[in-house]
């Protein structure tokens, strides 16, 4: 092969690879670009023109309405209050879980931690039923206390601050002897702060599974007023078919802060390649 | 025991209660509860509860609505698993060098993996839409008559897959970045100076090598697809004539339209024990690594 041939080879494939990472991209973005287009749209408009990428007119109606139809607002409180909290609580019990399974020698570390590991192999679904009755029992249901509690603890988390603080060097104890430090303010003042990555993977990675999470709240609330954001969004599907401008609208407000999270902070999201070396 | 000994033992159990106190609370006993709910005739409508064996579980192996279940999520999990892997594997190929372009791409693959299943399921039963949605929009357009994607029986389990393949194969096509990567440099450069083709050094190289990343996807993949839910509330409640009735569907109508908390859970016990041996064949199957050496 002559270099002018290899070269004219290498551009046809360049001109391919665009060809197919541009039509494979569309295909996963353009729902996103119909469903922001929709819910700007009129109902007519949406009807006469559904391939249309810009709305035509303009209008703000359709989320005016979905806000004096739908206690959007609410919603998003109920979705907050769950998902910050949760975070927050899994992000104090994991760090203490890890760390104790990492790094204290204590007797029973290898069972509680293969204990909590196990849990992550028992999928929701199955103890959903019994997790009802408990609730129902303690009366819970309908109650900010089934929105919070429960979103306390991650095996996950557990796993990933377990992992984080096993490979920080042995010298870490000894400073933390040296300068007098009890465990508690050992681990906040020595180990925090070597293991901040591993700390922002377990928020973000909490903090989706929270705001995402829809088969726990959906059978724990059956009030309107305890509803998630994901509840609200699922039954309005039901209450006004075929609207679909406001029913866009609801679903962009329901995505949005997850969007702005995740173009944020991408390389959290995607570890893969973080651990690989790109930055 | 010393004094410090014994002080770093209850240090230890004080630091790992709260997750323990959670395990036994939101797990352990759950799991053990439903057993226990699973030989028992249990109606919360009439509030009696009565012991009733394998009742509920002789039952389902004569319930022609639980093999539907059965048999449709064993088809979803594998159109779905098929799907996505495909699609994952193309997308990790296209986007493994670090190119400016490449990192771009990987964002817009990734994009419907944050959002919320409700959120994509909302999207698609209007992409889906047969009278106002954009696929029906790009029908018409090509001259082609509108099709009732979610409302036929034949076509509303197909349509939930090609909806779950868009929304999950970004999630897997980082493994696959990431089994990529780890392939040795000097495989490739060695067939490429061996003048194999870009075809044959896939078949031959790629592919074999990265035998451990395709089936940690096909086993996750799997046990997600087995627990398909929401998918099937939104876009269909399990019809039309149960054509996407699945297991998880059936356990949440059971348990918590019809309050036949006995059966359902019986259902789960089912589930939980197909999810069990799915992963126990992971393991037996992962444990057989494939060695760069």
């Amino acid at each position: 092969m002559t270099d002018g041939a290899r070269l004219q080879g290498a551009r046809w494939r360049t001109l391919y690879w665009w060809i197919l990472a541009v039509v494979f991209a569309a295909g996963t973005a353009l729902p996103f670009i119909w469903m922001v287009a929709t819910s700007f749209k009129t109902e007519p408009d949406a009807f006469a023109h559904p391939l249309s990428l810009v709305a035509h007119p303009f209008t703000l109606v359709e989320y005016a309405k979905l806000v004096a139809l739908e206690p959007f607002g609410l919603y998003f409180l109920n979705s907050a209050v769950a998902a910050v909290s949760g975070t927050l609580g899994v992000l104090i019990t994991s760090t203490l879980a890890g760390y104790a399974v990492a790094r204290l020698r204590f007797r029973s570390r290898t069972v509680v931690f293969f204990v909590v590991l196990g849990t992550m192999m028992i999928p929701t679904q199955v103890t959903m039923i019994p997790s009802f009755l408990i609730m129902r029992f303690l009366g819970w249901i309908n109650t900010y206390w089934v929105l919070t509690v429960p979103y306390l603890v991650s095996p996950f988390g557990v796993f990933i601050m377990r992992q984080a603080f096993s490979v920080l060097p042995r010298e870490l104890e000894e400073a933390a002897e040296i300068d007098g430090c009890g465990r508690l303010r050992g681990l906040w003042s020595v180990f925090l702060p070597n293991v901040t990555t591993s700390l922002a993977t377990v928020v973000i990675f909490t903090f989706t599974a929270i705001w995402n999470d829809f088969f726990w709240p959906l059978v724990m609330t059956s009030s309107s007023r305890m509803w998630t954001l994901q509840v609200g969004l699922a039954s309005m599907q039901n209450q006004i078919p075929g609207r679909w401008p406001i029913i866009m609208a609801g679903t962009f407000l329901v995505t949005l802060p997850m969007l702005v999270i995740f173009l944020m902070f991408q390389r959290y999201f995607v570890q893969g390649y973080v651990s690989s070396g790109l930055k | 025991m010393t004094r410090r000994r014994v002080k770093e033992e209850l240090t230890g159990l004080a630091f790992v209660s709260p997750a323990l106190l959670w395990v036994a609370l939101f797990m352990a006993f759950p799991f053990l509860f439903s057993i226990f709910i699973s030989v028992h005739s249990w109606s919360l409508l009439s509030s009696t509860i009565r012991y009733d064996g394998l009742a509920n579980y002789d039952h389902l192996f004569h319930d022609p609505t639980f093999y539907l279940a059965l048999k449709n999520t064993f088809v979803f999990a594998a159109g779905n698993v098929l799907g996505s892997a495909v699609m994952a594997l193309v997308f990790a190929l296209l986007v493994v060098r670090e190119t400016r372009a490449s990192v771009y791409f990987r964002v817009i693959y990734y994009l419907p993996v944050v959002i919320s299943i409700i959120a994509a399921s909302s999207l698609w039963v209007y992409l889906y839409n047969p009278s106002a949605g954009p696929i029906d929009g790009l029908l018409n357009l090509a001259g082609l008559p509108s099709v009732q994607w979610l409302s036929s029986p034949r076509l509303a389990l197909p349509s939930i897959i090609l909806m779950s393949v868009w929304k999950n194969a970004g999630y897997y096509m980082v493994i696959f970045l990431a089994g990529l990567k780890a392939i040795p440099r000097g495989y490739h450069e060695a067939a490429s100076i061996d003048g194999a083709s870009a075809a044959k050094t896939f078949w031959r190289i790629t592919l074999p090598l990265l035998k451990p990343s395709i089936m940690l996807v096909v086993i996750m993949a799997m046990i997600n697809a087995i627990q398909v839910f929401a998918q099937v509330y939104v876009m269909t409640a399990g019809g039309p004539v149960g054509s996407t009735m699945v297991l998880v569907y059936y356990l949440f109508q059971e348990a918590f339209v019809n309050f036949r908390m006995g059966y359902a859970s019986a259902v789960g016990i089912v589930l939980f024990v197909i999810l069990l041996l799915v992963s126990l064949v992971e393991f037996k199957l992962l444990s057989t690594d494939v060695d760069y050496a």
